[in-house]
Formats: structure tokens, sequence, C-alpha cells
């Protein structure tokens, strides 16, 4: 018998098992059987999901990290255009605007405006 | 009765259903369990912890595959959460418990001695070599039953049974020269 052999080694495996062999096994069925509830319960659902927890998070996590990287790459590269992209506060719409607007703000109005400035 | 009968009896509430599984593969959870944390209480504590947390499962078991690969799973999984447990609270590394435990080999008997040496040699294994060996040669697993155990593929559990076997033998034919030598 060698390594590649895909039999059973009984040599091999009768000195294991006198190895790992551990004395008393009516002992510890009783232990066991001891601990068996009554009545018998199942998994709750909270259980269930429970074991579904840590990889829930730690996809969450990986889709958060794409997300940051992906958000990152798009930012403009050039640091002047981010800052002539800014609209000052007396550009934009305050809040108190927008709630007591009659009409939505024209929104491509404003994104046109932003483009101008940008152009300029 | 079945395996797949029992299970489903202790599924439906049978405490004694549940207690002719364990009684089946008492022995077999408990060297799992000892080949994968080297300690006899530990290893029990293990096994127990897999069968009932198996008896909890029984919702989930597929009564037409075998049950002994779907229980000795989650015993295996039992064994190595209570060796990270244990190896989180310890920094020093979980030691063979022959090899610790044992008087030395002049005081022991010849069986004695290559049973310390072959539990050393296996503690020096990684995991999961050491279920696929163990499940293999000593069990009578095949690879397909081992693979759903482990969760890897057939040939990963060949390829573990083969770099298990080759380690053993090497420890063990150092043992029996050192043994003729002194």
């Amino acid at each position: 018998m060698n390594e590649f052999d895909h039999r059973p080694d009984e040599v091999l495996g009768d000195a294991l098992r006198d190895a790992l062999t551990a004395p008393d096994d009516p002992g510890f069925v009783r232990r066991v059987r001891d601990r068996i509830p009554q009545p018998i319960v199942g998994e709750s659902w909270w259980e269930v999901l429970g074991e579904w927890a840590r990889p829930g998070v730690a996809a969450a996590v990986a889709v958060l990290a794409a997300v940051t990287v992906w958000l990152a790459e798009a930012r403009p590269a050039d640091p002047t255009l981010a800052e002539e992209t800014t609209v000052t506060p007396a550009e934009t719409l305050s809040a108190g605007t927008l709630v007591s607007a009659a009409a939505l703000p024209e929104f491509r109005w404003q994104l046109v405006l932003g483009e101008e400035r940008v152009n300029e | 009765m079945e395996d797949a009968e029992l299970a489903a009896r202790a599924g439906a509430g049978d405490r004694e259903a549940f207690g002719a599984l364990v009684e089946r593969y008492a022995a077999q959870a408990r060297r799992l369990a000892r080949s994968i944390l080297g300690n006899a209480e530990d290893a029990d504590d293990a096994a127990q912890d897999g069968f009932l947390a198996a008896l909890r499962a029984l919702e989930r078991y597929d009564p037409s595959r075998p049950f002994g690969p779907w229980l000795l799973r989650i015993v295996a999984n039992a064994a190595s959460d209570r060796r990270r447990r244990l190896k989180v609270r310890s920094t020093e590394p979980i030691p063979a418990e022959t090899v610790t435990r044992e008087p030395g080999p002049d005081q022991v008997t010849d069986r004695n001695a290559f049973r310390a040496a072959l539990t050393a040699a296996l503690a020096q294994l990684p995991t999961r070599q050491r279920i696929a060996v163990v499940l293999f040669d000593v069990e009578g697993y095949s690879h397909r039953e081992i693979a759903q155990v482990v969760n890897v593929s057939e040939g990963t559990v060949r390829s573990d049974v083969f770099h298990a076997r080759r380690a053993l033998r090497e420890a063990l034919a150092g043992w029996r020269v050192m043994k003729e030598t002194s």
C-alpha cells in the first residue's frame, strides 16, 4: 500500500483508531442524551438569520468599499475645475424657497447655469 | 432502523430516536473531534456541541443523502470553532495531548510511545488533512463523502489523504529508527 492507494490503509487506520479512541462511549452517550431538550426544539428563524448575519455584513462592507472607490475615481481630476463648479450660496436655492415654491424649480436651467460658469 | 428514519423521528420530537443516532455515531464523532483538538476533554465537549447543533438543525437535513457526513460536518465545525476559541484564549499553540500528558518513552510501553508519536505527527498536519485521513483510513468514508464534510472537491480530498499519509508514515518511520537505535 502506498500514499496513492485509493483504498483505506488498514494498518494506519488501526493505529489512528487506537490513538484517537477515547474510553467510555456509553458515558458520553448518556451525557449527550441528558442534554437533549424536552421537547426537542428546532432552530428558530432568528438563529437561521443569525448564521447569515456575518456574511451579510461582509458583503455590505464590500459593496460600500466598491462604491467609495468608484466615487473617488469619478471625481474630476483637475482641482481648479472642481473649485469652479462649486456654486456659491447666493446662487443656490434656499430650503425656504424650495418649500414655499408653487412650482418645482427648473433644475435643467440651474444645470445650464453651472455649465456656463464652467465654460466661462 | 436506517439513519434517515431515525433522523425523521428525531425531527418530529422523538428523543429516543436521536439518542440512537448519538449512540451510533458517538465513537466517530469523538475521534474526529479529537483529531482536530488533540485533547480528549475538549474533543468530547465539541462532539457534544456538534450533536446538539445537529439536533437543532435536523429540519435542514436532506434524508436522500447519507446522515454520517452531514453530522460529521457539524461536529468538525464545532471542533474547529472550539479550537479557534482555545487559540484566542491561549497565545501558545495547542499541544498534542499525548505528547505533553503521557510519561516519557522510558516509562511507557512501546504501544503507548507509538500512540504518542502518531498523535504528535497527526497534530502537525493541517486540520483538513487530519479530517481527511481519519475519515478515510479510520472511519471508511469515501472521498466523495469526505468532500461533503470538509466542503472541498473530491480531488482535494484525495490530495489531502495522500499528503497526510505520507507525513504520518515519515514521522512513524523516523520514530521506529529512533527506537531501534536507542
